[in-house]
C-alpha cells in the first residue's frame, strides 16, 4: 500500500509527483477514460494548489486529494453514466489503440456498473492501492463498511467476468 | 482471504497498476497556469456580472414607454421631475398652451444603476460577510472556505460559513426551511443539515442582484411574497395559456408591464422599495430558481443568509 502520510513540510510539487500515479489510476477507473481522468486529477490538484496553506499542513494531504478526486469523479460519472451504461451493455471491452489490455478495460468497465460506494471502494483499493483504513476515511464510512463493500464487489465482479472466477 | 479471493486480488491489483502513470513533467506548471487563468476569469466575471444586469435594467427602463409606471429613467440622478397638469392628458413640457399647468413636483425613485439603499434594504459589500456571496456554478466549484463539521442532529451549527438552499416560502410564511451543506473546496454532497430559520428581524439577509443589499428576514419575506404575487399575476397565467417563457420575455421586451421588463433576460423591479429580481433562470414550473440560496453565515449564534437572484442581463 502506498503511504500517503507525507511529511508536513512536503511541497506542492512533491505531493503532485507522489500522488499523481494513484490519482490518475483511480480517476481513470472511475470515469472510464484517461482524458476524463486527467481532467479530474488536474481539477483536484488545482484545488490542492489553491488551498495549499491548509492542505499542505494536513497530516494526510494525499487522502485529502483522493477525497476531492472521488467527489469530482462522482459528478463526472453521473454525467457520463447513461452513455457508459449503454456502452457497457453492448460492448464489455472498450476499444483502445494503446494502453491497458482488453481484460483490464473489461474489469474496470464492470467496476463502473457497481453501485457508487462499492465502485469507489474498489477503485481506491485496487487502482489507488490504498489501505481499507484510509479508504474509510476518504469515503467517511466505517472500515467494516469498506470491507463489506469490497467483499460484495468481488462477488459481483466474479459473476460478471468469467475469466476472473 | 481464501484462494479465489487471492487470485482475484492479484488480477485486480494488476488491473489497477495498468492504469497508473507517472506524473507529467509539465504537470505542476499546468496547475499553476490554470490557477492564473482562474483568477483572471473570476476577476473579469465578477465585474461583468454586476455590470450587465445594471446596464440591462437601465437600457430597458429607459425605453419603457409605459407612462403608468414610475421608472428609474435617468442615469445620473435618482430624481425624476414630472410635470403635472389638471387634465388627464399626458404631461407636456413643450408648449404653454395648457393654462392649468402647475409647478413641477419631484419624486425620488430608486435607480438600479446607482447603488443605493432601497426601502428597508441597505447596500452592503457582501464580501465583508461571506466568501461565497454568489452562487457557484456547480458542485465542484472551488470555494475559499471550509465549513465546520455539522453538529449532532438537533444541535446548533457552529460559527462559520455553509452552503445553503431554501424552500420557496409560501406567502405569509414565518419561517424558512434551509438545507445546509458543508463547504470543503467542493460541496460535501452527501452531508446535509436541515434548519428552520425565522423570517423575522433576528435573521439577516443579503440579497444580490444588480447590487447587494442587507435587510432582515421579515423584509426578505416581503420581497419573496411581493415577487411571487407579481409572477402569479403576470407570468403564470401566460405560461398556463401555452406561451413559452421565451415568448413572454420577448413580448415584455417590447411592452414592459407591471414591473416586468426584458433586458436580455427578464427582470422584475417593483416600486415598492424592493430590490430588482432577475428571472434569468425562470422555470415555468416554479419561481424558486429566481432567488436561490448561496450561503448561511453563523456568527455568535446569529444567522445571515446570503441569497442571489439570477442576472437578467
Amino acid at each position: 500500500m502506498s503511504d500517503d502520510t507525507v511529511p508536513v513540510s512536503i511541497g506542492f510539487d512533491a505531493l503532485y509527483r507522489q500522488e499523481y500515479p494513484a490519482l490518475i489510476a483511480v480517476a481513470t477507473a472511475l470515469t472510464g477514460t484517461l482524458e476524463d481522468g486527467e481532467d479530474a486529477v488536474q481539477g483536484t490538484m488545482l484545488k490542492a494548489f489553491v488551498n495549499w496553506g491548509r492542505v499542505g499542513s494536513l497530516e494526510r494531504p494525499g487522502g485529502w486529494c483522493h477525497r476531492v478526486l472521488v467527489n469530482a469523479c462522482r459528478s463526472l460519472f453521473r454525467r457520463r453514466r447513461t452513455a457508459a451504461r449503454w456502452l457497457a451493455g453492448r460492448r464489455r471491452v472498450e476499444p483502445s489503440a494503446d494502453g491497458p489490455s482488453p481484460d483490464v478495460l473489461a474489469f474496470w468497465a464492470a467496476v463502473r456498473l457497481l453501485p457508487e460506494r462499492p465502485r469507489q471502494a474498489v477503485a481506491l483499493y485496487y487502482a489507488g492501492d490504498l489501505a481499507v483504513e484510509e479508504i474509510a476515511r476518504i469515503l467517511t464510512v466505517p472500515e467494516g463498511t469498506v470491507r463489506s463493500d469490497l467483499t460484495r464487489a468481488r462477488a459481483a465482479l466474479r459473476a460478471e467476468l468469467e475469466d476472473w472466477r | 482471504m481464501n484462494e479465489p479471493d487471492d487470485r482475484f486480488d492479484e488480477m485486480a491489483r494488476a488491473a489497477g497498476r495498468a492504469l497508473r502513470r507517472a506524473a507529467p513533467d509539465d504537470g505542476v506548471e499546468r496547475v499553476r497556469q490554470a490557477r492564473r487563468r482562474q483568477v483572471a476569469i473570476r476577476t473579469a466575471a465578477a465585474g461583468v456580472a454586476v455590470c450587465v444586469l445594471a446596464v440591462g435594467v437601465w437600457v430597458v427602463v429607459r425605453d419603457d414607454s409605459d407612462g403608468g409606471a414610475v421608472s428609474p429613467a435617468t442615469t445620473d440622478s435618482v430624481t425624476t421631475t414630472v410635470a403635472q397638469t389638471s387634465t388627464t392628458a399626458a404631461p407636456s413640457t413643450t408648449t404653454s398652451t395648457s393654462s392649468t399647468t402647475t409647478a413641477p413636483t419631484t419624486t425620488t425613485v430608486f435607480d438600479p444603476l446607482v447603488p443605493g439603499d432601497v426601502g428597508a434594504w441597505t447596500t452592503v459589500d457582501p464580501r465583508t460577510i461571506a466568501a461565497n456571496w454568489t452562487n457557484p456554478c456547480c458542485e465542484d466549484t472551488y470555494r475559499e472556505v471550509a465549513s465546520p463539521e455539522f453538529p449532532a442532529p438537533g444541535g446548533a451549527l457552529a460559527d462559520g460559513e455553509y452552503h445553503a438552499t431554501f424552500e420557496w416560502p409560501m406567502p405569509g410564511a414565518t419561517t424558512l426551511s434551509l438545507t445546509v451543506s458543508r463547504y470543503d473546496v467542493g460541496l460535501v454532497a452527501d452531508e446535509r443539515f436541515a434548519i428552520e430559520l425565522p423570517l423575522d428581524d433576528s435573521l439577516q439577509v443579503v440579497f444580490t442582484s444588480s447590487a447587494s443589499w442587507l435587510a432582515t428576514g421579515a423584509d426578505f419575506a416581503q420581497l419573496v411574497s411581493t415577487f411571487t404575487s407579481a409572477v402569479e399575476a403576470v407570468i403564470t397565467p401566460r405560461i398556463a395559456g401555452g406561451e413559452s417563457f421565451l415568448q413572454i420575455g420577448r413580448d415584455l421586451a417590447d411592452h414592459p408591464a407591471d414591473g416586468f421588463f426584458n433586458s436580455g433576460g427578464l427582470v422584475w423591479f417593483s416600486t415598492d422599495g424592493l430590490p430588482p429580481v432577475g428571472l434569468g433562470h425562470y422555470d415555468p414550473l416554479g419561481i424558486a430558481g429566481c432567488i436561490t440560496g448561496v450561503s448561511l453565515v453563523v456568527r455568535d449564534g446569529g444567522y445571515t443568509l446570503l441569497v442571489s437572484s439570477q442576472s437578467g442581463g
